[in-house]
């Protein structure tokens, strides 16, 4: 019984993430296409609530969710003017980008398929203090340098926002 | 997971929202009582005892009303947009602890939960400014998109104390371990900074930009009328108790008090009157705000959350972390 | 690179806080006003072209229309010019009754530009106390004159009435409960921490711009520059009272806010004085004509309205109607700034700036 929710539950989700996936390159207004993001990111979160992910899914719909969509639909609104025409599906660069989606999608499939998928039986509602103790201990390193990452990214983009107005 | 489940669900989604129409009727008229008398005025009188019913009366008006959609206003948006910042609020009360066991789901994750979740909402917000079709609204949208965001971050920072002290992020266990000192007492800063980020979140003077009236007209709704004005109107008072209630929760001991009877089937009531007491105490401070000071100025209130906020709750993260070092010295 | 399209944004003539019917056309970069124009007119009634057609007597309720929200210095502005024109000699009684009520006035007018500053700026508790006080003084009007908004209440060489028996003591229990009432707005708004970082550096007028923009009252006070009719080029009786002109330092919002409160104060000292010395005898001059005729000539007479200069030139071709009647009224002058002291603030900054000046939409347009 419970597994049959639990299936409903999953394909419910897979064809929203799919549908809006979908939707998202294909509508046409730009303030759609972040909304229809929004509704995948969320979808997303939605997995990983079944799988029991529950931090994940919340750190999902905090940073991506809320604070990327809301910067990408900002941006939308304040260069509003650039958008007004609506976005064509196809042009120049749509080869290019035909191979490099179809080059991501052989990458992402041979990822997968070299990933031996471990099935955790047990306990698994501490998921917070598992990821904090592994995240402070035995990935500290990787974890530190991610963050620096983050702030080299941020600095750049400061500067190069910054360099305009002088 | 089962449909006993699901049902028990379906039934505290329906009380949730029972509950947050009835405490927004009364939060409407206790908003304009409260107005009305540091005005020196007296507020609502005509409909029921003290005006108590003219928010019911209002709602009625409101639901007759012609909802009006702007010429060229994107038509799915508008629609939408209330229904988007309307649940997040909504949804929030699902982990709100408001006497022992009366809590809809305990997660382990239940303050970030409860975080994360406004922050949908301004989507919603985006969508109202953007699809009105109106300079005004796309200002307000922009204002609120860009305030939220930058108290989100102060507000989750603030609250990282209480995760320390408390050792985990369920809502009730941080109630639960309240019961001998509130957090308010080892975490002042925090409250502070916490009470005023929500301040922030929900919108309220001194930092209602996003519906500033003397500027934006009104903000993100300028174009919203009858039914879904009122929802809008309906979710930022769910915002304000949701966000109250949070900081009772955090710092003033959650249902905690005195004089309350153990093991007697009346205890869990009592405990339910603590909370709603503690609750409304903080509502009257967020009105009484409200109703003496002016509001920031938007870039003053960024000035505020990155500058001041910011540093002082990565500070009381790092005092905190040094207070329990110290008492775990001491103790051990 | 990242560039920001620019907003234009149309502020009014219906807008929550134009304070009238003002149309402000905004360039926005941002939320960053990167040029704003005024744009007036919407409440034209012509009451200079009115005044042409009308006897000098019908013309004092049309000034009671200029600005309504001081209507008797209006009167008090056109009386004195036309007196000059005809060498009316004024009692003392009425002009110590005019100078009471051109002071309590000039409290009521700027209790309203005080209370809006702060509306403006999202103190709304303010507004609402700055009305209750402003009703008492209107119902000190109403027992003079019993008008409250449209007084028409002074004559060539006088007022119509005199005061009746129980003013005296009603004006001074307002002075009694309006003196702790300034001391706490200040508290409450100037002294206010969020207010300040509202006003303070904002709007800034400097003395140069104030000068050649032709600014006057407080507006030009706040920016630092002592020029008050009342003691410079004094009218009717004002050289015998003793107050003192306040000054702003920096000439931001707050200064011309804080300009405006203490005017207040020094309005209720010169109420108390006029009580206190207040003579007996006629309010109105005898012998002044019922049709008035004045001399061919023309005359301009100013006095220090709550706004500013606000002068009446009256050019007389010795007929019972005036053959040009001009009015400079300082809310237009002010108004002008509009350009100058906006630009680079933030919208947020329009309206607190804007209710800095006060204009009058019945004086701008006339």
């Amino acid at each position: 019984m419970a597994e049959g929710v639990f299936q409903v539950a999953f394909y419910l989700f897979s064809t929203l993430i799919i549908g809006s996936a979908l939707m998202m390159v294909i509508s046409r207004s730009l303030f759609y296409n972040a909304l229809f993001l929004l509704v995948v990111l969320l979808g997303t979160a939605g997995i990983y609530v079944l799988l029991n992910a529950e931090f994940l899914a919340a750190m999902q719909i905090f940073v991506y969710a809320g604070a990327l969509t809301v910067l990408l639909l900002f941006v939308i609104m304040l260069t509003t003017g650039r958008f007004k025409k609506e976005a064509k599906i196809f042009h120049s660069q749509s080869v290019v980008g035909f191979i490099v989606a179809i080059s991501l999608l052989f990458l992402s499939l041979f990822s997968l398929n070299l990933t031996s998928w471990k099935i955790v039986v047990g306990e698994t509602s501490h998921t917070l203090q598992n990821l904090a103790n592994f995240l402070f201990t035995q990935y500290a390193l990787p974890f530190e340098i991610a963050s620096l990452v983050l702030l080299v990214a941020l600095i750049g983009a400061i500067w190069l926002a910054r360099r305009e107005e002088e | 997971m089962n449909f006993s489940f699901l049902y028990l669900m379906g039934v505290a989604g329906v009380g949730i929202f029972i509950f947050i129409a009835l405490s927004v009727l009364i939060l409407v008229w206790l908003e304009r009582k409260v107005a009305g008398h540091i005005q020196s005025r007296m507020g609502p009188m005509r409909v029921g005892w003290h005006g108590l019913v003219q928010t019911l009366a209002d709602m009625v008006k409101l639901i007759s009303k012609e909802s009006i959609l702007p010429a060229k206003a994107d038509k799915w948006l508008f629609f939408l947009a209330p229904f988007v910042v309307f649940i997040p609020a909504y949804l929030s009360y699902m982990v709100i602890p408001f006497a022992p066991k009366l809590i809809i789901r305990d997660f382990n994750i239940g303050l970030l939960y409860f975080l994360a979740i406004p922050s949908i909402s301004v989507v919603g917000i985006i969508m109202a400014g953007w699809g009105s079709n109106n300079k005004y609204a796309l200002l307000g949208g922009l204002r609120s998109a860009a305030q939220i965001i930058s108290y989100e971050i102060p507000r989750a920072l603030s609250v990282v104390g209480v995760v320390m002290l408390a050792g985990s992020m369920s809502t009730v266990t941080i109630v639960k371990s309240q019961s001998s000192i509130w957090f308010i007492l080892l975490q002042p800063l925090g409250f502070l900074i916490y009470f005023i980020s929500t301040l922030a979140e929900v919108n309220r003077i001194p930092f209602d930009l996003p519906e500033a009236e003397s500027e934006l007209v009104a903000g993100f709704h300028t174009e919203y009328s009858g039914i879904k004005w009122s929802i809008f109107m309906m979710s930022e008072y769910a915002n304000v108790f949701a966000g109250c209630a949070l900081c009772v929760v955090l710092f003033l001991g959650g249902w905690h008090g005195f004089l309350i009877p153990k093991g007697e089937p009346w205890s869990s009531v009592v405990s339910l009157i603590w909370f709603m007491v503690k609750t409304l105490i903080l509502i009257f401070l967020m009105m009484w705000l409200r109703w003496t000071l002016p509001r920031f100025r938007v870039d003053q209130l960024m000035d505020l959350s990155w500058k001041v906020f910011l540093p002082l709750a990565l500070i009381n993260i790092g005092l905190t972390g040094l207070f329990i070092l110290g008492a775990l010295k001491l103790f051990s | 690179m990242i560039r920001t399209e620019e907003l234009q944004l149309n502020m009014g003539p219906q807008h929550p806080s134009t304070h009238g019917v003002l149309r402000i056309v905004l360039r926005l970069d941002g939320e960053v006003i990167v040029e704003a124009i005024p744009h007036i007119g919407y409440l034209h009634r012509g009451i200079e072209k009115i005044a042409e057609n009308r006897t000098y007597t019908q013309v004092i309720p049309l000034t009671d229309r200029l600005d309504y929200v001081s209507s008797m210095m209006n009167n008090f502005a056109y009386v004195l010019a036309v007196e000059e024109l005809m060498g009316i000699e004024v009692p003392e009684r009425a002009s110590f009754i005019r100078i009471i009520m051109a002071e309590l006035q000039r409290i009521a007018s700027h209790l309203i530009a005080f209370g809006t500053g702060g509306l403006d700026a999202g103190a709304m508790t303010v507004f609402l106390y700055c009305f209750r006080e402003r009703e008492r003084i209107l119902e000190l009007f109403e027992m003079v004159c019993g008008a409250r908004l449209t007084y028409n209440y002074f004559r060539f060489g006088g007022v119509s009435q005199d005061f009746p028996k129980e003013f005296a003591e009603s004006a001074r229990n307002f002075i009694k409960y309006m003196r702790p009432k300034l001391d706490e707005y200040e508290d409450l708004l100037l002294n206010n921490y969020i207010f300040q970082k509202r006003t303070k550096g904002v709007g800034v007028l400097k003395k140069k711009d104030a000068l050649s923009y032709g600014a006057s009252g407080p507006v030009l006070r706040g920016s630092g520059i002592k020029r008050d009719i009342r003691k410079e080029k004094p009218y009717s009786l004002y050289d015998r009272f003793d107050f003192e002109i306040p000054v702003g330092k920096n000439g931001d919002t707050w200064d011309r806010t804080w300009v405006r409160l203490e005017e207040m104060r020094q309005s209720l000292n010169i109420v108390e004085q006029a009580l206190d010395g207040l003579p007996s005898g006629k309010v109105k001059a005898w012998g002044v004509p019922r049709m008035i005729k004045p001399p061919p000539g023309e005359v301009y007479r100013p006095i220090e309205s709550t706004r500013g200069e606000l002068g009446f030139y009256i050019v007389s071709d010795g007929s019972a109607r005036p053959y040009r009647m001009k009015v400079r009224s300082p809310a237009f002058s002010n108004l002008s700034l509009i350009p100058v002291v906006i630009k680079g603030h933030q919208i947020a900054d329009v309206v607190v700036i804007l209710g800095s000046l006060d204009p009058v939409f019945g004086e701008v347009d006339r």
